[in-house]
C-alpha cells in the first residue's frame, strides 16, 4: 500500500471557477489508527461479529439445534445482516469504493425499517411476551433493529475514517482499484462468512421450498425431513400483489362524526324496521325542541357541540365541544354554570371530541374518537391549585380542576381496530362503558367497561338476548353506535343506522331492546334524565337538543 | 424465494474469497440478492407497509 506524506491539496487552483474561494489543503499526518491496516482489521472484526454471532447463532444455534424458523420478517432481517455483512468483506478485499458504502448505507436504511416495523408488531405486547426466542434477553428482530442501528453509525464513521487516509481515499473514489490480499484471519473470516450464508440458504431450502415458494409468518419447525416440512411450502406471497398496497394495517376507516368526517361512504339505511332484529317498542316521540342558548366552542374558539351529559348529583347537564371546550349548564341549555376549554394541543391527542359523561358528581369528563379521556370537576376554590388548572385549560370559569390529571388512554382488548364515539358513566360503580363503532376491520360491536383507574374491568362483543328471537348469527354489527349514556342498569345506545335506541341490559351487556327514533337530524349523542332522553342532533347548521319521551 | 436470494448470496461471498478477480459479477450477485429480497419484503408487507400499529 503507498501513503501520503505530504499534505494533500483537495482542489488545484486551475480547477477552479471564478467565483471559488480556495480553502488550505487538509494536513494528514500518518496516523497509527486511521490508517488502512487498522481500517480493514476493524472491518473484518464487524463482519465477523454480525455473521458470526446473529446471523450464525439464529442459524445453527436456534435453527438446527433448537430447531427454530425464522418468520418471514426474520429471514429478510438476518438476510440484511448477510448483505452487510457481505459488503464489509468487499471493502477489505478491493478497498472501501464509494459503491460498497453507498451500498451498506441503503441496506442498512431499509433494513433499519424493515426490523422496526417487525419490532413494532409485539411494541404493545406484555412484558416478556414476543415471537419465538430471546437472544441474550432481547427478541431477534430487537436485535435487528440494533444492529442496523448501530451500522449506520458505523457507516458514517467509516466515511470519517476513509476521509483522512489517502489510500483509503483513494479506494473510495475509484481512481486505484486494486485486489488486496486476505491475510489468514481474513480469510477464516471469509469462510466463515460462505458457510453461514449458505447454511442459511441450506435452512431456508428445507423450510421455505424452492421459488417459487416463499416464507410465512409462522412457520413450523426447522427440520431435514423435506417430505414433511415440504408439506408447508406455500406461494402464497404472490397473490399478495393482486391487491392494493395500504400503508397501514391498524385500524378501520374514521367513523361519522357531524360537521368533522361526514364523508364516511356508509349509505346509513334510515328505516328501522329494515334493522335486523325487529323492533321491541313504539317509536319514540319528541316532547320538545331545546335551542341551545350560547356557541359550544372549545380550543381557538372553533368547535360545535359534541357531547351530552347529565348529572343526577348536582342536576347539570355538560356539553362538550369538538374542540374539547366543557361547560356545566342548567337545565335550560343556556345558563353556563362553569366552563373550560381544555389546553388541547399540549398533552395526548383529542382532536375529535366526540362524547361526554360525568364519572362522578361534578366531574365532567369528554372523550375523543381515539378513546382518549379528559375532564373538569368542579371544585370549592379552597380546593383549586390555580397552576395545575393553568397548565390543564385555555380558559376557565376559575371553579375547575382536571379530573383525571392529565389524559387518560382507554385501552381495549377487542376493539383496537375501531374508533368510538359513544362513552357511558355509571356513577354508583365508578365505572365508564364505551362502546365501539364497527368498521371493515372489526365489523362487532364491542362494549368494554372501564374502572376508575381507566383500566380495562370488564369486555364484551355485543349479542342479543335471547328474548329478542333473534338468530344466532344475526349481525349487530349492522348497527352504528354514534352515543351513549347510562341509565338505571340499562346502556341506553343511538344508532345511526336505522334510526334506532338500543337498549342494553347493563349485567349482560346483552341487546334487550330497540325502539324506532323519530327524524331529528344528525343524532349523536344522548343523556338520560328521568324518563327523558336529551337527544344531541346537528340539524342543518345549528346544534339542537330534542327532549324524547322514554316511558311511552 | 428466501432460498435462492442467500444462495445467491453465498455465491458473491465465495467469489470474493476464491476468485477475486470477478468482483464485477460478485457485486452485481450481492446488488440482485440485495434487491430481490427488497422487493420480495415489499411485497410481503404489501397490506402495512409501514408500521402496524397507527401511533
Amino acid at each position: 500500500m503507498s501513503h501520503e506524506n505530504n499534505s494533500v491539496v483537495e482542489t488545484t487552483s486551475s480547477t477552479l471557477s471564478a467565483n471559488h474561494v480556495q480553502l488550505p489543503g487538509a494536513s494528514h499526518r500518518p496516523s497509527k489508527i486511521i490508517n488502512e491496516t487498522v481500517f480493514n482489521w476493524a472491518v473484518t472484526v464487524a463482519v465477523f461479529l454480525i455473521l458470526a454471532l446473529p446471523v450464525g447463532i439464529a442459524n445453527v444455534y436456534l435453527g438446527y439445534v433448537l430447531g427454530e424458523s425464522p418468520c418471514t420478517s426474520c429471514a429478510y432481517e438476518r438476510f440484511g445482516m448477510v448483505v452487510v455483512g457481505a459488503l464489509g468483506l468487499f471493502m477489505v478485499r478491493y478497498g472501501p469504493h464509494y459503491k460498497y458504502v453507498a451500498a451498506l448505507a441503503f441496506a442498512s436504511f431499509f433494513f433499519l425499517y424493515s426490523t422496526i416495523r417487525h419490532w413494532n408488531y409485539h411494541v404493545v405486547d406484555d412484558v416478556g411476551q414476543g415471537f419465538a426466542s430471546e437472544v441474550f434477553g432481547v427478541h431477534t428482530y430487537t436485535w435487528g433493529a440494533f444492529v442496523f442501528w448501530i451500522v449506520m453509525g458505523a457507516v458514517a464513521l467509516g466515511l470519517v475514517w476513509i476521509g483522512r487516509d489517502p489510500q483509503l481515499r483513494e479506494d473510495f473514489t475509484g481512481k486505484v482499484r486494486t485486489i488486496k490480499p486476505f491475510n489468514l484471519f481474513q480469510k477464516i473470516v471469509a469462510g466463515i462468512c460462505v458457510l453461514i450464508v449458505a447454511s442459511n440458504a441450506v435452512q431456508m431450502f428445507v423450510l421455505n421450498g424452492p421459488p417459487p415458494y416463499a416464507g410465512k409468518g409462522s412457520p413450523p419447525r426447522t427440520t431435514f425431513d423435506v417430505s414433511q416440512s415440504s408439506k408447508f411450502w406455500t406461494a402464497s406471497l404472490w397473490e399478495r400483489i393482486t391487491k392494493a398496497p395500504k400503508l397501514l394495517a391498524m385500524g378501520g376507516a374514521m367513523p361519522h362524526i357531524p360537521i368533522i368526517h361526514e364523508t364516511t361512504g356508509i349509505d346509513f339505511p334510515a328505516d328501522p324496521q329494515q334493522a335486523p332484529i325487529p323492533m321491541t317498542g313504539a317509536p319514540l316521540e319528541i316532547v320538545r325542541e331545546i335551542p341551545i342558548g350560547f356557541e359550544v366552542v372549545g380550543d381557538t374558539g372553533k368547535g360545535t357541540a359534541a357531547g351530552i351529559a347529565y348529572d343526577p348529583s348536582t342536576n347539570q347537564f355538560g356539553l362538550v365541544s369538538s374542540d374539547a371546550g366543557m361547560y356545566f349548564v342548567e337545565d335550560d341549555f343556556a345558563t353556563i354554570v362553569s366552563s373550560g376549554i381544555i389546553d388541547r394541543p399540549n398533552g395526548s391527542d383529542i382532536t375529535y371530541t366526540v362524547d361526554a359523561t360525568f364519572l362522578a358528581p361534578g366531574n365532567l369528563v369528554g372523550m375523543a374518537w381515539n378513546k382518549t379521556i379528559f375532564g373538569a370537576k368542579q371544585v370549592n376554590t379552597d380546593e383549586l391549585d390555580e397552576d395545575e388548572a393553568w397548565i390543564a385549560f385555555n380558559e376557565s370559569s376559575g371553579d375547575l380542576m382536571p379530573e383525571p390529571a392529565g389524559r387518560a388512554l382507554l385501552f381495549t382488548a377487542r376493539a383496537k381496530h375501531n374508533y368510538a364515539l359513544s362513552i357511558a358513566g355509571d356513577q354508583d360503580s365508578a365505572t365508564a362503558y364505551v362502546v365501539s363503532v364497527p368498521n371493515e376491520k372489526q365489523g362487532q360491536i364491542v362494549i368494554s367497561q372501564f374502572a376508575d383507574d381507566h383500566k380495562l374491568y370488564r369486555e364484551k362483543v355485543l349479542t342479543a338476548s335471547s328474548a329478542l328471537g333473534a338468530p344466532d348469527d344475526v349481525d349487530l354489527g349492522a348497527f352504528y353506535p354514534v352515543g351513549a349514556d347510562f341509565h338505571d342498569g340499562t346502556l341506553y345506545v343511538l344508532s345511526k343506522a336505522y334510526n334506532t335506541l338500543m337498549e342494553i341490559d347493563a349485567d349482560s351487556l346483552e341487546l334487550v331492546g330497540l325502539r324506532p327514533l323519530p327524524e331529528m337530524g344528525d343524532f349523536h349523542d344522548l343523556a338520560i334524565k328521568g324518563q327523558s332522553a336529551y337527544v344531541l342532533s346537528r340539524d342543518g347548521d345549528r346544534d339542537v337538543i330534542y327532549e324524547v319521551n322514554l316511558s311511552e | 424465494m428466501e432460498f435462492l436470494i442467500y444462495l445467491i448470496a453465498a455465491v458473491s461471498i465465495g467469489l470474493v474469497l476464491l476468485k477475486p478477480t470477478r468482483e464485477k459479477l460478485a457485486f452485481r450477485l450481492l446488488m440482485t440478492s440485495f434487491l430481490m429480497s427488497v422487493a420480495l419484503y415489499t411485497i410481503g408487507s404489501w397490506g402495512a407497509l409501514l408500521s402496524y400499529w397507527n401511533v
